[in-house]
């Protein structure tokens, strides 16, 4: 054995703590070098491997505490400081809107047209200062609801930006301030009226990208780490949109956005917005419920008369109701919650059990009707916001 | 879903809390669920091993604490998106070894720290010594030292390899580095540790012991 054998075979073997052979015994007997180079790495090795494992520091978990505490106030502050100039800006609009308003119109509505003006800007000030998500995938029912807010609103074509903003400004005051309170409902007819109002009034160049407010359901229909403009065009929500546009589901949809009457869990509303990545090619129903189930941590069910269907879905970080709903919708099934699972089952006829499923406690359930709770519980800060990944942490590669 | 897993669930939903001895998995439903709780369990079960971990790379108690409280805070952030194809630990620990080596490339390259401590002239008989806790802390802060002198990626394969005894297989996960990647960059760190270890015995030796073998 050669020195440079010697030298290899201890870099190899002193961290196995191998037995040395013979020849190497003796070779170190004779060499200096080799020798000390043997003891040298030896040392090290038992100097590192003695190395005793300190234990935290007891008050870890309440610094960490507090850190979160403090994070969380950071975390709003800046969206204070990012969204107040846009407010600011929205509230200058719609101020410039009106004072052309004011100059050009009758002068009897000066008064009334102020007031209403500054209550609008008012309103708009406090809806901007929560910054949108990445997400744009609108809400059936936000949308017809939008529709009918501007049917109700008064006024022409010419003095459309202001006029809308009447209906949400002759809100009292009070019942404003007290706008978390306020039925989803009502907050989105007035977030969506006065964010029209902003948005047309600011121009068409600017408008609408950058004072957009969104509502509550397009809050809740966005995952909020990655948005839900991932999801392939298969799955577009136009269609629920058509499910949903009679006036008689809508209406009875309002009616069931109390959180009393939405029977899911928070458990099924996390994870109806949960985001999923499933790519399924005519696969059977039972196949598809499945990976969908694994991809959003949820239990769902399909009734066994709806084992035979087959679904076919492209679906890449898109909320889980999404998805849900784009192979329900193939099948002719509606979602119900129960409990803590979700089931997918037939429609009651509705002719004889209308009543019966939409208020039981499998009452079915679509993006319209548990969007607005899902936003409840992100908005009222029972679930944290998804700040983006960080740069170190590789959250979404394990 | 079998009926006890989806009792378990409904009574995680309704805010019960698993029991202390509880699996990742379960306290990470519970979490999702929004117990905060689930959580401080996870936290109390991992703190030590994330500690250990930013206290071997950073060398300085105070920046381990920092460093192990950010990487806690960047669980919590993304624990919603953990989606379970690597352990929990594999995880956490990645996190831990990022932020570390994140904050070591942020800041400048500090020399190693020289060996003042009397106690530092045990360096020549580093085997254990019971009953003297306090040259074994002392030799163990030498060690520290001449760890944080190196490289970054030779002290997290170092600190993972011998300070959280992992397997090289263990050490890929948490590194993402490739099997040969580890093996190599763990040889040489090993290398540089015994080089500088063996210069720092050799600063501290009498000058007559200079020939002793």
């Amino acid at each position: 054995m050669n020195c440079r054998q010697v030298r290899q075979w201890l870099e190899r073997a002193v961290e196995m703590a191998a037995p040395e052979p013979a020849e190497l015994r003796e070779h170190l007997a004779h060499c200096g070098a080799c020798a000390r180079e043997a003891g040298r790495l030896r040392a090290a090795e038992a100097a590192l491997r003695a190395v005793a494992r300190e234990a935290a520091p007891e008050d870890l978990l309440a610094d960490f505490h507090r850190r979160l505490r403090s994070e969380a106030g950071r975390r709003r502050a800046p969206a204070w400081g990012k969204w107040l100039p846009w407010a600011s800006a929205g509230a200058l609009a719609t101020a410039a809107a009106a004072a052309v308003l004011l100059w050009v119109g009758p002068l009897g509505n000066h008064a009334l047209q102020s007031t209403r003006d500054e209550e609008a800007e008012q309103q708009s000030v406090q809806q901007m200062i929560t910054p949108p998500p990445a997400g744009e995938v609108a809400s059936p029912l936000a949308d017809a609801e939008a529709k009918k807010a501007s049917r109700n609103s008064v006024g022409g074509s010419g003095r459309a930006p202001v006029a809308r903003t009447q209906k949400p400004a002759a809100a009292p005051p009070a019942a404003e301030k007290k706008a978390s309170a306020a039925p989803p409902a009502v907050q989105n007819n007035r977030r969506k009226a006065v964010v029209e109002a902003e948005a047309e009034s600011a121009g068409p160049g600017k408008g609408p990208a950058r004072l957009r407010k969104p509502t509550d359901a397009k809050i809740a229909a966005a995952p909020p780490a990655k948005p839900a403009t991932t999801a392939t065009a298969s799955l577009n929500p136009q269609p629920a949109a058509r499910a949903l546009g009679g006036r008689r589901e809508i209406a009875a949809a309002k009616r069931r956005q109390s959180p009393a009457a939405t029977d899911a869990s928070p458990v099924v509303l996390a994870a109806l917005r949960r985001p999923v990545t499933v790519a399924l090619q005519d696969a059977p129903l039972s196949r598809a419920v499945e990976r969908l189930s694994l991809a959003a941590d949820v239990s769902i069910r399909l009734q066994p008369a709806n084992q035979d269907g087959k679904a076919m879905l492209q679906a890449r970080q898109a909320p889980l109701w999404l998805a849900l709903e784009q192979i329900a919708r193939q099948n002719g099934l509606v979602i119900a919650p129960d409990g803590n699972e979700l089931i997918l089952r037939r429609p009651a006829r509705r002719a004889k059990h209308l009543a019966a499923a939409w208020s039981g406690p499998l009452a079915p359930l679509r993006a319209a009707e548990f969007a607005p709770a899902v936003a409840d519980v992100r908005l009222s800060g029972l679930k944290k916001a998804r700040p983006a990944p960080p740069t170190g942490a590789p959250a979404e590669r394990n | 879903m079998p009926a006890s897993l989806s009792w378990q669930r409904s009574a995680e939903a309704r805010g019960a809390m698993p029991d202390l001895s509880a699996p990742d998995e379960q306290l990470i439903r519970s979490f999702r669920a929004g117990n905060e709780e689930a959580f401080d369990r996870l936290f109390l079960r991992y703190q030590d091993y994330v500690y250990n971990i930013c206290l071997g790379i950073l060398s300085n108690p105070d920046d381990a604490r920092d460093a192990a409280q950010e990487a806690f805070l960047r669980v919590h952030r993304n624990l919603e998106r953990f989606n379970g194809r690597s352990a929990l630990t594999t995880w956490i620990y990645r996190i831990a070894v990022n932020e570390c080596l994140g904050r070591v490339r942020k800041r400048r390259p500090q020399p190693p720290v020289p060996l003042e401590d009397p106690q530092a002239a045990r360096l020549r008989d580093p085997g254990p010594q019971p009953g003297d806790g306090l040259a074994r802390a002392a030799q163990d802060q030498v060690v520290r030292q001449i760890v944080a002198g190196l490289k970054p990626d030779y002290r997290a394969a170092l600190v993972l390899r011998y300070f959280q005894e992992m397997s090289y297989e263990e050490m890929r996960a948490v590194l993402r580095w490739s099997l040969p990647q580890v093996k190599v960059k763990l040889h040489r760190a090993r290398k540089a540790f015994a080089r500088a270890y063996a210069e720092a015995a050799e600063a501290e030796q009498p000058p007559q012991e200079e020939t002793l073998r």
